[in-house]
């Protein structure tokens, strides 16, 4: 067999099966399941960019083939056998050709896409004064199906459309954060050199953002960390006391 | 109101329409009785001809002017924008099974395909060629997906019986090479 790197994707194990078939002109009623094992087998190695999401059911039907091909290695044990019991290759074979269906029916898909694709219709465009023509359509809406439901939504997104660029912006850019743990700690550092002990509440504003209270939070529990503060709780439910180390004890 | 003044206003409303208009909403607009609109469509529709540039398509008894493909290249030197993205081969593989198939869950489709098409599922979703058409109500309860109405529109099906008998595919091209 003469093979050369083909750049051809196929959609599938099935699909890659069914091209060696088709290529050798095969008789699916009566497969030669060695040649077709060793064939696809073949095959797969020479696929340089296998795509790593299908390569286990490549695999699979590798491993299906060989299943077939040693079961029909096997002597059957007698002739009777032979009559009553299934062809191995029953099951692939009917797949197979269920599979070949769906397969010639895509390629008509296929030619009537690239035909009525060069339909087209009018679009529903954001600025279009014809846009009462979705109002219209409202009015006359009296089939409340899901489909309605969906189509609102649709149509709700389309808008959306025109503003997509914003958001994208919106989303392409990464904002600086506006508290940052190190300006947090700098700060509670600042407090204790006039300060020895702190009442934890005292720490956060009445109007501090949820931001600023989780990053004072994660100065506060990095400072413990590093045994530059200590925290106190006298009593349950007692205000949490924060002192500051003295120069020797950090360390712990 | 005779059929002349209704097929005048079918127009102009099909004119300015950005979507499909079923028979139903049109007969509620007009007042009219359905089977009136219904013959004054097809009236409509046969007097746009294969000459003109404008066609009336039906889709699921919903109508809608679209072009003459026959114009298709002045459109594209005319319009800024005309984006055709073409299906990938495994997308047309599961639009075919689903369409015939329907409803049908992911599970049996990729039984036919002998490999995962979560992606490709995905993608015909977000293009609107499929949907979720309900749940089996088995273990798990797997969604089942069906082809839309702009799965017909953009494959040029009036409707799911457009589409041709899936048998007839069994003796295709790989079987006629074989009688040879």
């Amino acid at each position: 067999m003469d093979y050369l790197i083909e750049v051809e994707q196929f959609s599938g194990p099935f699909d890659l099966l069914f091209h060696l078939i088709e290529k050798n002109e095969i008789d699916l009623h009566n497969l030669p399941i060695s040649e077709i094992t060793s064939q696809y087998i073949e095959h797969l190695k020479l696929m340089k960019i296998i795509d790593l999401d299908n390569l286990s059911e490549f695999m699979l039907l590798a491993a299906t083939l060989l299943e077939i091909k040693s079961k029909m290695l096997l002597p059957e044990k007698s002739d009777k056998d032979l009559l009553s019991e299934d062809d191995p290759r029953d099951e692939l074979v009917q797949k197979l050709i269920e599979y070949s269906k769906f397969k010639n029916l895509s390629l008509l898909l296929d030619k009537r896409e690239q035909s009525y694709s060069k339909v087209l219709y009018r679009r529903n465009t954001p600025n279009d004064i014809l846009n009462i023509t979705t109002k219209l359509h409202k009015d006359i809406e009296f089939d409340f199906t899901e489909n309605s439901l969906i189509n609102a939504l649709a149509e709700l997104l389309s808008k959306l459309d025109s503003i997509d660029h914003n958001r994208k912006k919106y989303f392409k850019q990464i904002e600086a954060d506006t508290w940052t743990v190190e300006d947090k700690i700098r700060h509670i550092r600042n407090i204790f050199v006039n300060h020895t002990t702190m009442e934890f509440e005292k720490l956060f504003h009445q109007d501090s953002s949820k931001g600023e209270i989780i990053t004072t939070f994660l100065a506060l529990l990095e400072l413990i960390r590093t045994g530059e503060i200590k925290v106190l709780q006298k009593r349950i439910f007692d205000s949490i006391q924060i002192t500051k180390s003295k120069a020797g004890e950090i360390s712990i | 109101m005779n059929n002349k003044e209704v097929k005048s206003i079918l127009e102009s409303v099909l004119f300015i329409s950005t979507e499909p208009i079923t028979i139903n909403q049109f007969s509620r607009l007009l007042e009219v009785d359905k089977r009136q609109i219904s013959d004054c469509l097809e009236e409509l529709k046969n007097s746009y001809s294969e000459q003109r540039g404008i066609k009336l398509v039906s889709i699921n008894n919903a109508y809608q002017f679209s072009t003459n493909s026959c114009n298709y290249y002045y459109i594209e030197r005319f319009c800024k924008n005309i984006n055709i993205k073409k299906l990938s081969q495994q997308a047309l593989e599961v639009l075919s099974i689903v369409a015939y198939k329907q409803p049908i869950t992911k599970g049996g489709i990729e039984m036919i395909r002998g490999v995962q098409s979560s992606g490709v599922v995905n993608t015909l979703i977000e293009k609107g060629l499929i949907k979720i058409s309900g749940q089996l109500d088995k273990i798990g309860r797997p969604l089942l997906y069906g082809t839309t109405d702009n799965f017909l529109k953009t494959f040029g099906f009036s409707s799911l019986n457009d589409l041709p008998d899936i048998d007839s595919f069994q003796n295709a091209d790989l079987f006629m090479s074989l009688e040879d």
